[in-house]
């Protein structure tokens, strides 16, 4: 009965642990297509003084992976492919068919299309890429490249959100660096405490409890005070402290560029994406239609709801991690996206890049505002949760 | 006396449309020149405007959208150049790469005069303008998603 009892809990526990890694399997990369004219390399060196370019693969351009490498500094990819369809191109350097090549792959500005076995398009590259390049990872690596990439796993972003979260010293150790400050100040109720009973383990334990206590308190009256207008509202606090909206966040400081490519919605539509505000791609080419698009997800827009459209007069206003929509009026423009990243006037504002002004103060919003068509918000986009 | 008077007028007929290009032209041009674009705030993401700065910004983008109106009626050479010059200078300046899309009617509308005056400049500038003004006419087009 007991090696019945304990086959049937290997046979269990074997189940559940391959059914949780194939549950977790990204696609498996196949093809690529050129969705711009590439250099093609003859190594893994994708600077401009590498001399190592073989060829130019034109746009429209197909090619099988043959290996996969990330970069170290810059975490973008080398994708070595083996050209199956050669685009038109006029270069006399055009590649050929049968020709293996490396080609270059940043998540910001993919020039390439990622495919899977089933010629489907793959909805989550770098994930694939990482698969890949771990497979690809035995032998030696190419000069500059790491062999097998470790990219944070939600789980440790979860404990790293958890760490930023909790305060890192200790309230008392704080009050001692202030000389201003003395003991007796802290004293709220003035009550003796009562003597320490039981055995020091204990004592230990209740210590460490209070502690928590202390550090969880001090925590929440920060975050409340800083919310300002929204202390009052849990739900949009909630909200603005998730852990969803602190990834969202983190994406868009990580990806943003120097300066505006034409792209904010995009950048805004990706951040959104990796901090799962929304489950599924954003469709539409203008920010003005993100108000639509994003209700159709189940966010809400704070401005038509009338708990909160007294509240916003601004873009200050605006509680952190909402995503502000503004449009003039004006069907020819497409209207600007920004995420806040924190309450009140701190924090920026980020969409393909980040500012410390909100659209409405850019030079663009305010030229219109001279003549007469002003841009406004017209959408602050929040996800309520229960 | 009469006759004296009556030629003044004459003059005044014949000058009057060549004062009006002088003044259209060398206006555009005098008013970039006055805006002091090379005088104005480089922004990152941790600048906050000031007043100052906000007043100093409008000055220019204004100057230069009535220069590539100027420009636009009356082609200039000199004109164009002094736009792109400045365009370069507000959009490494400027973040928000507004200056693209004020140049764009100039683009769209006079491209042989746009490509001479970019040649005039420096490679890095010509560069950079040409990638602003690629993506402001695409967003224009296409949206921004």
């Amino acid at each position: 009965m007991s090696l019945l009892n304990r086959s049937l809990r290997i046979f269990m526990s074997i189940f559940l642990a391959g059914s949780t890694a194939l549950a977790q399997i990204p696609p498996e990369l196949r093809d690529v297509v050129l969705s711009g004219n590439m250099n093609g390399r003859g190594s893994l060196n994708f600077r401009n003084n590498a001399g190592n370019i073989v060829s130019e693969v034109p746009k429209d351009s197909e090619g099988s992976i043959v290996e996969v490498k990330q970069l170290k500094k810059t975490r973008s990819w080398g994708i070595k492919i083996r050209v199956t369809k050669v685009g038109d191109s006029k270069s006399r350097n055009k590649a050929k068919v049968g020709d293996e090549v490396w080609v270059y792959f940043a998540q910001k500005d993919p020039w390439l299309a990622l495919k899977d076995k089933d010629g489907a398009e793959v909805q989550d590259p770098e994930a694939a890429l990482v698969a890949r390049a771990k497979r690809d990872g035995s032998g030696i690596p190419a000069e500059g490249a790491v062999a097998t990439p470790h990219l944070p796993t939600p789980e440790e972003i979860k404990a790293e959100a958890a760490r930023v979260a909790q305060p890192g010293t200790d309230p008392n150790e704080a009050m001692y660096k202030d000389p201003k400050q003395i003991q007796g100040t802290t004293c709220i109720t003035c009550e003796a405490s009562p003597a320490p009973r039981g055995t020091s383990k204990e004592n230990l334990k209740d210590i460490g409890d209070i502690k928590t206590e202390v550090q969880r308190n001090l925590a929440e009256s920060t975050k409340n005070t800083a919310a300002g207008i929204w202390a009052n509202h849990p739900e949009v606090l909630r909200y603005s402290e998730s852990t969803d909206v602190k990834k969202m966040i983190t994406y868009a400081d990580r990806n943003k560029r120097s300066r505006s490519t034409g792209y904010c919605y995009r950048y805004v539509k990706r951040a959104m994406i990796a901090g799962e505000i929304v489950k599924k791609y954003p469709p539409g080419a203008y920010a003005r239609n993100g108000l639509r698009d994003l209700k159709a997800q189940g966010m809400i827009n704070m401005l038509e709801d009338p708990r909160y459209k007294d509240l916003i007069k601004s873009p200050a206003d605006v509680p952190k991690g909402a995503i502000i929509v503004y449009h003039n009026g004006d069907k020819a423009a497409a209207g600007d996206t920004q995420i806040k990243s924190d309450w009140a006037s701190k924090g920026k504002y980020y969409s393909d890049f980040a500012s410390s002004n909100s659209y409405l103060l850019s030079p663009k919003a305010r030229q219109a505002a001279r003549n007469k068509k002003p841009y406004r918000m017209i959408g602050v986009m929040i996800k309520e949760t229960p | 006396m009469k006759n004296s008077f009556i030629f003044l007028i004459l003059c005044s007929f014949v000058t009057a449309p060549a004062l009006a290009k002088f003044t259209g032209v060398e206006g555009a041009i005098t008013k970039i020149q006055n805006a002091q674009v090379d005088n104005l705030i480089a922004m990152d993401e941790n600048t906050v405007l000031t007043d100052a700065d906000v007043k100093a910004q409008d000055k220019a983008f204004d100057a230069i959208s009535h220069a590539v109106v100027v420009v636009l009626k009356e082609p200039s050479d000199q004109l164009a150049e002094e736009i792109l010059r400045a365009t370069a200078v507000l959009l490494k300046k400027d973040p928000t790469q507004y200056a693209a899309e004020i140049i764009l009617p100039l683009v769209e509308k006079n491209k042989a005069a746009y490509i001479n005056a970019l040649k005039k400049l420096s490679a890095e500038d010509a560069k950079l303008i040409e990638k602003a003004v690629k993506a402001a006419a695409r967003e224009k087009k296409s949206g921004n998603g």
